[in-house]
């Protein structure tokens, strides 16, 4: 039904990383790479993604590389979830989606229990923070 | 994450079964007209939940389907397993589909998949079609009475 996917867990794993080293000097791709066992070219593409949703900036240079946009305690892991894989949802009709809906929206028999689960694995990944990963 | 098309139509049709139970054969031309689904690809539906056993059929002009079974004893999990495979979010978590993972024990982000995990089985495995029916009817009522006053 719901499957959390491997980009998932890397994109969730790399911030992690990056979160570890908050206000200190920029990490860099090759770093996280080693301690996290992320395939190189995979977290390119997820770091493109996180820098693209606003989670991270890269600097660049000699020291350059990466480092959390935010604090830790403000990023949810929903943010992070939605940055590398798209919104969570099961279906396509929820609410914050109405140009998706089909017409039969008002008879649908079960688009509320859909919807039912849908806000109950957004509310889990909206609770929690990168910060409470990282303890 | 995504529900497909064949877990939400067989969720449609045991549930249009079920606001129909004890009112006799329902046809299947009339399950693929109120629930908008595919004639062939509702045929094969109906066809997995017959062999499961949630179904039966009568053949003949006058045929048509019936819940084997009370809508108050089918819970919707069962059919969404069914048709949809495991509800755990992955494999470390689950219980039916339980895979070992070297790096469970330190593992942080399980705490969340297995949170995921029990309030999914909360909500699936605690909802029958009876609640549903009861749901629908009670929407459908409300619906009717909005129209009575505007």
């Amino acid at each position: 039904m719901l499957k959390i996917s491997t980009r998932c867990r890397y994109g969730l794993l790399a911030m992690v990383e990056l979160g570890q080293c908050y206000g200190q000097a920029p990490v860099s791709a090759q770093e996280i790479f080693k301690k996290q066992h992320i395939p190189k070219l995979y977290l390119q593409q997820l770091l493109v993604k996180l820098r693209r949703n606003g989670l991270v900036e890269s600097i660049r240079g000699a020291k350059g590389g990466f480092i959390l946009r935010k604090d830790p305690k403000q990023i949810k892991i929903l943010d992070i979830v939605k940055a590398v894989e798209g919104p969570v949802q099961l279906i396509s009709c929820t609410k914050q989606n109405k140009d998706k809906c089909c017409s039969k929206i008002k008879e649908c028999l079960t688009r509320p229990v859909w919807v039912e689960l849908h806000e109950v694995v957004n509310k889990v990944l909206n609770e929690r923070t990168l910060y409470d990963l990282m303890r | 994450m995504k529900i497909s098309f064949r877990g939400d139509y067989a969720l449609k049709a045991i549930l249009d079964l079920a606001l129909h139970y004890d009112q006799g054969l329902v046809k299947i031309q009339d399950i693929a007209r109120r629930q908008d689904i595919p004639l062939k690809y509702l045929e094969q539906i109906l066809l997995s939940l017959k062999g499961a056993g949630y179904v039966n059929s009568q053949r003949g002009a006058k045929g048509g389907y019936y819940l084997a079974k009370e809508p108050k004893m089918i819970k919707i999990g069962e059919i969404i397993r069914f048709m949809e495979g495991p509800v755990s979010p992955i494999t470390c978590v689950s219980k039916s589909c339980y895979k070992k993972c070297t790096e469970e024990a330190d593992c942080v982000f399980r705490p969340i998949w297995d949170k995921i995990r029990l309030m999914t089985e909360g909500i699936v495995d605690k909802t029958t079609f009876a609640d549903l029916c009861r749901k629908y009817e009670k929407k459908h009522h409300n619906q009717e009475l909005e129209m009575y006053y505007i």
